[in-house]
């Protein structure tokens, strides 16, 4: 029994209640205690005070049995200090905008972060499911290390050997990764595994797996999905529908595509008396096959002035890819579209056929619709290469500052031309609440160093009256240290 | 003097100066931007039309700002800093300082001079005399009231303390203010800290309440006690010795490394400790600061820095407290210093100091060649032999020292209370860290 334990004994109890027994080593010293003692809790307190005191300066030193091996070196090389002390202020802030800038440039690099923010970094990896890759890659041997020893961190080990992992034994999340990172390497591979496994799952689980099809769907998903047309759930059902509308190739496209074929009719008129030219009409007595209305297809048309049958044809426009019907009428894409507009309730193609155009990542086609403005800028943006959709910048910018902040800014941080950015802060300006202060600071990132006279002029105006300038001006200050942040990172 | 980032966040009164200091440590807030190895100054545009003029004292770090903030340092003191610390290269170096920061200096001198040589205003001794038996009378009847609530507490048990944790002393506690024993007072204060939810919470318990009982009991036999004991006691029982005092006395002059710095707010009062060693004395100091709402601190040291100059010590059986008598320069630096490389030294230096005083709150200790253990979900300090003690720093604090150390040796700086070593800092490859 240590010394302590009698003393904390009759401490609890109270001395009127006990009276501890004496220790070998100290019964001197409580015999001068005793020779002095006032009443039983004078000696008590004075003899509690004399051992433990006793007591810690007697202590010997632990004996520790096990030890932790040393930090296996690092082979990659370590980012600059001075970008790591912008790393550590953005995760100690939890600032994702300029976390997810450090991290995107320093991983181009193989760079780590130095030892010490280790720690930080799989404490955020375990918050951020989004940026986890990233975050346990950039805290390197350290991190791999330290994930071995804390049972806190040992969740995010898997999350790092995910190609290791095995189907058989991995649970949901895991397994719609694998199945995530499967279909964008090998995606056949994907549908035995989902075959073996759609037995055991419940509806939920099936329809989010199938969801993760849509990457890499081709004719060799076609029967899988095919017999999910039975399915008991109904939003199986639909999802495997929606699949099997978007595989070229597949009966259901077929289907569509052969209605599409029989509605597009082109004619030739006479025209200014000695010429011909070719018109585009609709017939409208194509009606498609009676299985057309067994693929999600609406039957009553949901838009006002519009015929059920012209509705019809417009949904199939949708789903078949264009390559597999424009062709054949010989028009060029600038051409069909003015056609279609010209026809009685046409508005409703254009509508559908965008959507195909996005759907499909139709080069030639959004570069049509991006020349007759009929909207779905961004979308079309994101088909045409950089250059091509430059001079389409400025009718974005007006239709969606928002969206267009989102495309500007998604695109590995390149950095905006001077002119257009200016513009961009200029229209800011105008309503400085259509944005957040987040994509402000990651407008920022993507702003070039000569745009700071500009902020600058901007930021001047805290004292204005009006509010909205003095919020936009808190804005540009706010971007001005971004701006200024990002000079300063070196990679 | 060139601080790195964290060493100048220390300084910041408040996280909010902090993270304003930080957002304004960006050439474009900077209209100018002045160094010189003696001064920075620079113009930082605030929201009036004329920019606030900002001045930082380099070798010995003080700053002045034509700001309204009554924070200081202000947050474009704290921002000018930060900017020189991330950006050098944006400030303009000088080779004269401009007329004002010149004058600034100069005052700062002339002041620090003047101080010297102030002279002790005449006391009335009869009155002073007076004053201090009557205190005495007080003080001797707090203690006696306090002997008794100790030996009621023992008479009945501890073991509902528990449950009626803040207001069991609380009473006592302020009848201690009362009789002018502010020693005592704080004593009492600390036991609303113990963590009554942690096992071993009776240990701590009965050795505050057992310590505070002996110290009453040495109090009452102060006389035949020898005068250096005396004057330990009445400091435990808060009777003061004065700054000047303690300045008057002899100083150790020595290269200083400041090892840690440390805040503890408790309501209005904010207590500030800076512990110190000495190179050459090889004796640690623990400059002991309080500051009452909106005082502005006495020194703006920076933990992991040296500090070139003398210290007073306060008289005490262990002389530990200190003043800073003389402050000739700072060096931004903390090299390592060598230290005890066992576990069992380690327990022999502190069975050797509490023997030498048992009324010792904090044991400051250095360690060589140390490494990091982790068993059952504690961390431990083990030397070279495996011997080992148990550590109070917390979970983080733990990963965050073996992340740095990756498992290695290291030297370190800790406070030994409460049986257990609270690490302050670390030397890794000759670098001193601190412990956050």
């Amino acid at each position: 029994m240590n010394i302590s334990d009698e003393i904390i004994k009759t401490a609890l109890l109270g001395t009127a209640k006990y009276q501890p027994t004496l220790q070998a080593g100290l019964t001197a010293l409580h015999s001068k205690i005793v020779a002095a003692q006032q009443d039983k809790e004078d000696t008590f307190l004075r003899y509690a005070a004399a051992a433990l005191l006793y007591e810690e300066c007697g202590q010997e030193p632990l004996e520790m049995l096990e030890s932790i091996d040393e930090c296996p070196a690092e082979t990659q090389p370590s980012m600059f200090p001075k970008t790591a002390e912008a790393l550590k202020v953005a995760l100690a802030d939890k600032d994702d905008v300029i976390t997810d800038y450090i991290l995107l440039h320093a991983m181009a690099r193989k760079q780590v972060a130095p030892p010490a923010l280790a720690p930080m970094l799989l404490n955020r990896a375990l918050e951020k499911k989004a940026m986890r890759q990233s975050l346990l890659q950039l805290s390197g041997a350290t991190g791999r290390w330290l994930m071995e020893l804390n049972p806190a961190w040992k969740p995010l080990e898997g999350k790092a050997v995910e190609a290791d992992e095995d189907w058989e034994t991995a649970n949901h999340e895991t397994r719609k990764q694998l199945l995530a990172n499967l279909r964008s390497s090998n995606p056949a591979e994907a549908i035995p595994l989902l075959e073996a496994a759609f037995p055991h799952e419940n509806a939920s689980n099936r329809e989010e797996f199938l969801g993760l099809l849509a990457t890499g769907l081709s004719q060799t998903d076609v029967p899988f999905l095919e017999a999910l047309r039975s399915d008991k759930s109904k939003k199986v059902k639909e999802t495997a529908m929606g699949l099997l509308q978007q595989v070229r190739g597949a009966r259901i496209q077929e289907m569509f595509l052969e209605f599409v074929r029989r509605a597009f009719v082109v004619k030739e008129e006479r025209y200014m008396v000695f010429s011909k030219r070719k018109v585009l009409e609709i017939d409208r007595s194509a009606a498609p096959q009676p299985a057309f209305f067994d693929c999600l297809v609406t039957k009553v048309s949901s838009q006002k002035g519009v015929s059920d049958e012209l509705y019809w044809l417009a949904q199939a426009v949708e789903y078949v890819h264009p390559d597999d019907w424009m062709p054949a009428l010989g028009f060029a894409p600038d051409d069909l579209l003015a056609k279609i507009a010209a026809i009685d309730e046409g508005g409703v193609l254009i509508q559908h056929l965008l959507r195909a155009a996005v759907r499909y990542s139709h080069h030639a086609l959004a570069l049509a619709f991006l020349a007759a403005n009929t909207g779905a800028q961004i979308a079309l943006l994101r088909i045409v290469s950089h250059e091509q959709g430059l001079p389409f910048h400025d009718h974005a910018m007006d239709a969606n500052i928002e969206s267009y902040i989102d495309l500007l800014t998604e695109t590995g941080y390149r950095t905006i031309r001077t002119a257009l950015a200016i513009k961009v802060l200029h229209s800011l300006q105008a309503a400085p609440y259509r944005i957040n202060q987040p994509i402000y600071r990651k407008l920022a990132l993507h702003l070039p160093s000569e745009v700071q006279s500009t902020l600058e002029a901007y930021a001047s105006e805290s004292g204005h009256e009006n509010y909205q300038v003095r919020y936009f001006a808190t804005q540009a200050s706010e971007m001005l240290h971004v701006l200024s942040l990002k000079e300063n990172l070196k990679f | 003097m060139q601080l790195t980032r964290d060493q100048i966040i220390q300084l910041a009164p408040d996280d909010a100066s902090a993270k304003a200091g930080q957002q304004l440590a960006t050439t474009s807030k900077w209209v100018q931007r002045h160094a010189h190895p003696l001064a920075l100054w620079g113009d930082c545009q605030g929201s009036g039309s004329s920019p606030y003029k900002t001045m930082v004292d380099l070798a010995n770090m003080a700053f002045k700002c034509s700001c309204p903030s009554r924070k200081f340092p202000c947050k474009h003191g704290l921002g000018l800093l930060l900017l020189y610390a991330s950006s050098a290269s944006a400030f303009s170096q000088e080779a004269q300082l401009a007329p004002s920061v010149e004058e600034w200096l100069g005052k700062r001198v002339a002041k620090a001079e003047a101080k010297e040589v102030k002279e002790a205003k005449p006391v009335d001794e009869k009155a002073q005399q007076k004053r201090i038996e009557s205190r005495e009378k007080k003080v001797d009847a707090g203690i006696e009231e306090l002997r008794l609530w100790l030996k009621d507490i023992m008479r009945t048990g501890i073991s509902d303390i528990p449950q009626n944790a803040y207001q069991f002393s609380q009473n006592i506690t302020a009848r201690m203010v009362d009789a002018q024993a502010g020693g005592l007072a704080t004593q009492l204060r600390k036991l609303q800290k113990l963590n009554f939810y942690k096992d071993g919470w009776q240990k701590g318990l009965l050795g505050h309440l057992s310590k505070l009982y002996l110290l009453t009991d040495a109090y009452s036999r102060l006389d035949s006690l020898p005068a250096d004991w005396q004057q330990e006691l009445k400091t435990l029982v808060g009777w003061t010795i004065s700054k000047e005092e303690v300045l008057a006395g002899a100083g150790q002059q020595d290269h200083w490394r400041i090892l840690s710095k440390t805040q503890e707010d408790e309501g209005n009062l904010v207590t500030e400790r800076i512990w110190l060693y000495g190179v050459h004395s090889q004796r640690f100091g623990l400059n002991l600061n309080f500051y009452a709402g909106n005082q502005l601190p006495a020194h703006l040291l920076v933990a992991g820095t040296t500090l070139d100059g003398e210290l007073a010590f306060f008289p005490s059986v262990t002389p530990i407290r200190v003043l800073i008598k003389e402050q000739d320069a700072i060096e931004p630096h903390c090299a390592a210093v060598a230290g005890l490389q066992t576990i069992g030294g380690m327990h022999n230096t502190i069975a050797s100091t509490l023997a030498q005083n048992p009324f010792i709150a904090q044991i400051p200790l250095l360690g060589s060649a140390m490494r990091l253990s982790l068993q059952h979900g504690r961390w431990y300090l083990v030397d070279a032999t495996q011997q080992a003690m148990a550590l109070s720093n917390d979970e983080a604090d733990g990963w965050s020292i073996l992340s740095r150390t990756g498992g290695r040796e290291f030297d370190c700086f800790g406070l030994y209370e409460n049986e257990a070593l609270a690490l302050h800092g670390l030397w890794i490859d000759g670098i001193y860290h601190l412990i956050a």
